[in-house]
């Protein structure tokens, strides 16, 4: 047995001793990766579309070229590529167009939607496996009519309907004007009596933008880029209305996320943010009934949040309205017509209701409202702020600007100032009374404008400016005077202020007031004015640019370049 | 002990070879098996997601383990009894029997029909079948060839929740405690007639729900609003009033609700 120990288990025991001992050959040695730097080849690039070493532009459907050069601190030939395109914000999901290339230099075709994305290049040198990353700013444009500009809507007799786009921001710069635009895409009109236009511009961070149509009994939403059909008004509700009637839209300002409509004077809403473009279909939720037999078309929003303030026409009293939750504030009270709010507690009680007096009562106001528009601006600094708001009696023969503070919770029933009596007289506001076209400029966002236009129904051709005041004998103490006059026989169709909706408003924001004419009577055809205004509210008298050639314009509004 | 040494060697050359032999798959000659392939022991139905339906038939899938055949076979189906079944077959559900798998298949769906009764709004009815050997079949996987059908029309969903609590529904600001009246208020307003269908259930949690479930609120709101003024009119009870006797005969009102 010795034997066999010896012969046998010693010799494999001594073998695996010395198998499992063995001198370790390893490297500490620490030495520094290959660090990369990359850069864009400035001088081998179309300097068009290769803006600067960190800015791209290019068109939709475009080829996209960019050269890059690479230093190295430790050169290696054995790299690896890859090129990205993201979303430029983080919380929305990769484009479909998402890895554009592996090799060094970039060569391919960009069939986004326009907008504005990130392209990333990444650099891995293979035998560290560590990598390095460069970031450009990609702009993916449009055709020049799908980006900035004024969308002009126009009524072409039996054809239909048709759009403009004058490309221009706010007149200071002559922009050019493309005619036709929404039947070179459809290859048809828009239906006869199409009657309103809407370009919506949800939260920025989203980028994305909605333009859609009213017609009788229905709509249509197109592509912001270039007016192609996307949906008809069928589907943009969780239950189609039995009745149809399209009055307005509007989306929260700053914030963009609550979408409202009022159809057939019922208010629904739907809700676009980074959450619920993900759990698609969003659509218009169900109308919200109560006491309220039919809102006016007009949203009073507070400045960046789901609370608006609405017009009941038939009790003839204010709502407020928070559509995250559907309820209406003060949220203490039922839902009593003419009793939404606590009873009026203005300081000095009823004598700021009378005719004399200055105040008024959110539960009772008994006129009719005939138009309202924010006063001040809506950047999300002040969220609370003023509209004013054009009331009627029903015998229309009275007038009155009552100044309406929004806001979210709190909004106090006790203004005791902010009604104004306009008294339709040659000496005060003349032809107030039959005016059915206004507009409200808004300088500041600490104040309201104290301004605002209106065209007189029995002086079509004149814009007349209307400064609210209490100077004077009460009640009829405002006056106008006329802005500005075209020529006799013109018809102003509409007008509306320059308001962007850009976050960081330019400098022309709310300076600039479009007006829209007939001028077929003297033979001029239709145009649209551009008219500068001064910081009180005047109407420059020699306009900034005109327009002509178009047809019978319905509508017009501006629509801001996309993702800006 | 050369000899030993030799030995030694000798065993351990032929212990590898003798280790060895080569591996002869094994012919499968049981009979065909049978078992039933929905994904749990059970299937849970309820008519409150098809208001409209009186009755409704069920496809049970089973799955052969086997080969198909150049002929069809029968299938054994019994019904199992115990403490937990309440299900009458003639009143609560009917086998369609006899029951096959058709020639060249290894699947097939054993159609049931089952009734709504009066006594759903109450109890929910279970009833439980087994598969058994016969001719054709042995019992396939033993787990899975007995199943449990679950049929019910006005029962709480587990996703109601309650007023205080963390789930959508039965939230204070949203449906509320939930009653047989008010579920079955919600399932007519919230009922489709194009696909024939009905929002029977809701999210689990109140936090972020998709944002669907607000508009399906508003629909209902809606719908109590028109049909019942009186639920909402001050005082109470101007016009068409709908009370819960569930409830105290309280209005029904939600979003937010009163109860």
């Amino acid at each position: 047995m010795k034997k066999v120990f010896s012969y046998i288990m010693l010799p494999v025991l001594i073998v695996l001793a010395f198998y499992s001992c063995s001198k370790d050959l390893g490297n500490y040695d620490y030495t520094d990766a290959n660090v990369i730097t990359i850069t864009t080849d400035m001088a081998n690039v179309d300097p068009a579309v290769v803006i600067n070493n960190d800015s791209l532009v290019v068109k939709q459907n475009d080829s996209l070229k960019v050269n890059i050069l690479i230093s190295q601190t430790k050169p290696s030939n054995d790299l690896a590529y890859e090129w990205m395109i993201i979303q430029n914000s983080a919380t929305i999901g990769n484009p479909a167009q998402y890895i554009v290339g592996i090799t060094a230099q970039l060569r391919t075709k960009i069939i986004l939607s326009p907008n504005l994305y990130k392209l990333v290049v990444k650099v891995t040198d293979k035998t560290t496996g560590v990598s390095f990353y460069k970031f450009y700013s990609l702009n993916v444009d449009t055709s020049p009519w799908g980006g900035e500009g004024w969308v002009v809507l126009q009524d072409q007799a039996a054809q239909g309907c048709d759009i403009s786009v004058i490309t221009t921001r706010d007149g200071v710069a002559r922009g050019n004007i493309y005619s036709n635009v929404y039947s070179l895409a459809n290859g048809n009109k828009l239906p006869t009596g199409t009657y309103k236009m809407n370009v919506l511009n949800y939260n920025n961070t989203l980028r994305i933008q909605k333009v859609s149509f009213f017609y009788p009994n229905g709509g249509t939403q197109v592509r912001s880029t270039d007016y192609l059909d996307s949906s008809c008004s069928n589907g943009w509700f969780v239950n189609l209305p039995s009745v149809v009637n399209f009055e307005s839209t509007s989306v929260g300002p700053v914030n963009g996320s609550y979408e409202t409509m009022i159809n057939n004077g019922q208010l629904q809403y739907q809700i676009v943010n980074t959450n619920t473009i993900k759990t698609p279909p969003v659509v218009f939720g169900a109308p919200l009934i109560g006491t309220w037999p039919s809102l006016s078309p007009y949203f009073m929003f507070n400045s960046n949040s789901s609370y608006c303030t609405f017009f009941d026409e038939v009790n003839r009293c204010f709502l407020h309205i928070n559509m995250a939750n559907n309820t209406l504030i003060p949220t203490n009270l039922p839902d009593v017509a003419n009793q939404h709010w606590p009873a009026y507690s203005g300081a000095g009680g009823a004598t700021n209701l009378t005719a004399t007096g200055k105040g008024f009562d959110l539960n009772n106001i008994g006129r009719n409202l005939i138009y309202s528009e924010n006063a001040q601006l809506m950047d999300g600094a002040i969220s609370a702020p003023g509209y004013y708001c054009i009331f009627r009696n029903s015998a229309n023969d009275s007038t009155f600007l009552y100044q309406f503070t929004s806001g979210s919770t709190g909004i106090a029933n006790n203004a005791i100032s902010g009604r104004y009596f306009l008294k339709d007289a040659a000496t005060n506001v003349t032809g107030i009374n039959t005016a059915s076209i206004f507009a409200v400029p808004a300088f500041t966002a600490s104040s309201v404008s104290n301004a605002f236009y209106y065209v007189p129904g029995n002086s079509t051709n004149s814009i007349y400016v209307c400064n609210p005041s209490y100077t004077g004998t009460m009640p009829a103490t405002t006056t106008s005077h006329l802005g500005y006059s075209f020529p006799a026989g013109t018809i102003i169709k509409t007008m509306k202020v320059f308001k962007s909706g850009y976050t960081t408003p330019p400098s022309t924001e709310s300076r600039v007031l479009v007006v829209a004419t007939d001028e077929t009577a003297n033979g001029a055809g239709h145009k649209v004015y551009f008219f500068s205004l001064t910081a009180t509210g005047e109407i420059n008298t020699t306009p900034a640019n005109v327009y002509t050639g178009f047809d019978k314009i319905v509508d017009i509004a501006f629509k801001k370049g996309l993702g800006f | 002990m050369k000899k030993e040494i030799i030995y030694i060697i000798i065993f351990a050359t032929v212990l590898p070879f003798a280790a060895c032999k080569e591996d002869v798959p094994t012919i499968f000659a049981e009979p065909d098996g049978i078992y039933f392939s929905a994904p749990a022991d059970s299937i849970t139905y309820t008519f409150a997601k098809y208001p409209t339906r009186l009755s409704d038939t069920l496809r049970i899938p089973v799955t052969v383990l086997g080969k198909p055949t150049d002929k069809d076979r029968t299938i054994s189906l019994e019904k199992l009894s115990g403490l937990d079944i309440n299900g009458t077959e003639g009143v609560h559900y009917k086998l369609l029997q006899p029951y096959t798998i058709p020639a060249g298949k290894v699947s097939t769906m054993l159609p049931v029909v089952i009734y709504k009764t009066g006594d759903m709004d109450s109890l929910s009815f279970n009833f439980k079948f087994q598969l058994k050997a016969n001719e054709n079949f042995i019992s396939g996987i033993s787990a899975k060839t007995s199943l449990k059908i679950k049929v019910g029309y006005l029962q709480k969903p587990p996703t109601w929740g309650d007023l205080t609590g963390l789930q959508w529904a039965g939230y204070s600001t949203n449906m509320g405690t939930w009653t047989k009246t008010k579920y079955k208020v919600v399932l007519d307003a919230l009922y489709d007639p194009v696909s024939d269908t009905t929002v029977s259930e809701f999210p689990f949690s109140r936090f972020g729900p998709p944002v669907v479930y607000t508009q399906y609120l508003q629909l209902v709101k809606n719908y109590i609003r028109t049909k019942y003024p009186g639920n909402y009119s001050i005082p109470r009870g101007i016009g068409a009033t709908l009370r819960d006797p569930d409830n105290k005969d309280s209005v029904i009102q939600v979003g937010p609700s009163n109860y």
